[in-house]
């Protein structure tokens, strides 16, 4: 039995669509900034850094998205090209390009004043956006080209899930507007997200934590 | 047989030193910085974002250094936890923490007219980011100091040549500026830097790339 530690709509969600996806039990420990969850002594032993997602597994806790995910897969044998089959390399350059590249780029989009100060906020922001308008068109070139099972519309993996919900985020929460991103820009993209939002076990991890209508192709725009 | 992409000196290193270790032939093919080659048309067709190093493999060719030495460890079964092996969580944990956060702020500290947005913005945020190195690296220490087969001087792992080699990198200052971080508190740490640079591996790397013998407790800048 595993705990997910974590808030609806931050970034445990990729983690606890992870989990629906391969129908295994779990607890979901819904953590509450405000009251101080985040410093309290028993949730510091599993993540000195306080941050979620925490798994608790039998092997222990796990912190550190990426982290959590190749365990589940491995784990499970699913959601991801085994260790030893020809098409595990492609996965996992692109599955850690996911979380080197485009999960710091979507962070910082969201936060641009944390790297240098709200003085240079802005400029921070443009050329986060830049760089992850580059970074996407990469993802969306392999998707629609080489088309790999893992990018694909109808069968989820850890990085389609993964991707999934950065594009949520980059399209509902920069902290400048004009940065927002939606996946229409990226076709083969938004045709995984549209295709992978509708399945039963995401529908559901929606539902879970809150969030109605396409969450993951067309979620609202950022707050003016 | 594996063809390595690298530049002297670069993340190429710890991908290098965990081939010699594994003991599988490869060649290897210098990419030349000033003639712009991670740029040309046909590096771009191998990795389309210019990323270095890039490992060509009989499955592909692969890049994001993580992804070279992850896969380099599963498919040799050697240098890190298997996938079934109990340990293999705690690895995982710390193999992207180290990549997730230590590896980012150490090139943030360096390198911060890359990163920063402006020059006016710079001190602020090498201090953000020696910060952040800081706190990585102390708890990297702590993990280390339990001595763990995949964090140790003793014994090879894809995770202790990372992490040694970023210690290098934070010997290096610009000329006539002081080293940004200290890195005296951590023991454990520069235990497994120790260990591992006197392997035959990584001293078979180091005369490779002409980087000296001490190359990750002492490097020559």
């Amino acid at each position: 039995m595993y705990t997910l530690h974590g808030v609806p709509d931050w970034g445990s969600q990729v983690i606890h669509m992870a989990l629906a996806e391969l129908a295994v039990p779990f607890r979901f420990n819904r953590l509450d900034w405000d009251a101080g969850d985040f410093d309290a002594p028993a949730f510091r032993a599993l993540n000195p850094f306080g941050r979620v997602p925490v798994l608790e597994t039998p092997d222990g806790a796990i912190f550190e998205t990426a982290a959590i995910l190749l365990y589940l897969t491995e784990r499970h044998g699913q959601l991801a090209p085994a260790p030893g089959t020809p098409d595990r390399a492609g996965f996992l350059i692109w599955f850690i390009f996911v979380t080197n590249q485009l999960h710091p780029g979507a962070m910082t989009l969201i936060h641009p004043e944390l790297p240098g100060g709200e003085a240079v906020q802005e400029q921070v922001s443009t050329e986060t956006h830049q760089r992850l308008r580059t970074q996407l068109a990469a993802l969306n070139h392999l998707a629609e080209n080489e088309a790999p099972w893992w990018l694909s519309p109808d069968r989820p993996s850890a990085t389609s899930l993964y991707v999934l919900m950065l594009l949520r985020w980059i399209k509902s929460f920069p902290a400048i507007a004009a940065h927002s991103i939606a996946s229409q820009d990226y076709p083969a993209l938004h045709r995984m997200a549209s295709g992978l939002e509708n399945r039963s076990a995401i529908r559901a991890t929606l539902t879970a934590e809150g969030i109605e209508g396409p969450a993951f192709s067309n979620p609202p725009g950022p707050a003016p | 047989m594996y063809l390595l992409h690298y530049r002297v000196d670069n993340a190429s290193l710890a991908v290098r030193i965990t081939l010699n270790e594994l003991g599988v032939p490869y060649r290897d093919k210098l990419l030349n910085r000033e003639a712009g080659e991670q740029d040309s048309a046909a590096y771009r067709a191998l990795q389309p974002l210019g990323l270095i190093p890039a490992l060509e493999t009989p499955d592909g060719p692969i890049f994001e250094t993580a992804a070279i030495l992850l896969w380099l460890a599963d498919r040799h079964g050697a240098l890190a936890p298997t996938p079934s092996a109990p340990d293999r969580a705690a690895f995982l944990k710390w193999f992207f923490f180290a990549t997730s956060h230590l590896h980012p702020a150490v090139l943030h500290v360096l390198y911060p007219e890359k990163y920063a947005g402006s020059p006016a913005a710079e001190p602020a945020f090498v201090r953000l980011a020696v910060a952040r190195a800081n706190l990585a690296l102390s708890e990297l220490d702590r993990v280390a100091a339990a001595r763990p087969a995949w964090l140790s001087p003793d014994q090879p792992s894809i995770l202790g040549f990372y992490v040694a080699m970023l210690l290098r990198w934070l010997h290096y200052s610009k000329p006539g500026t002081p080293l940004q971080i200290d890195l005296s508190p951590y023991r454990a740490l520069h235990a497994v830097a120790a260990g591992l640079e006197t392997r035959p591996a990584a001293l078979k790397a180091a005369a490779q790339e002409g980087l000296g013998s001490t190359i990750f407790t002492n490097p020559d800048y």
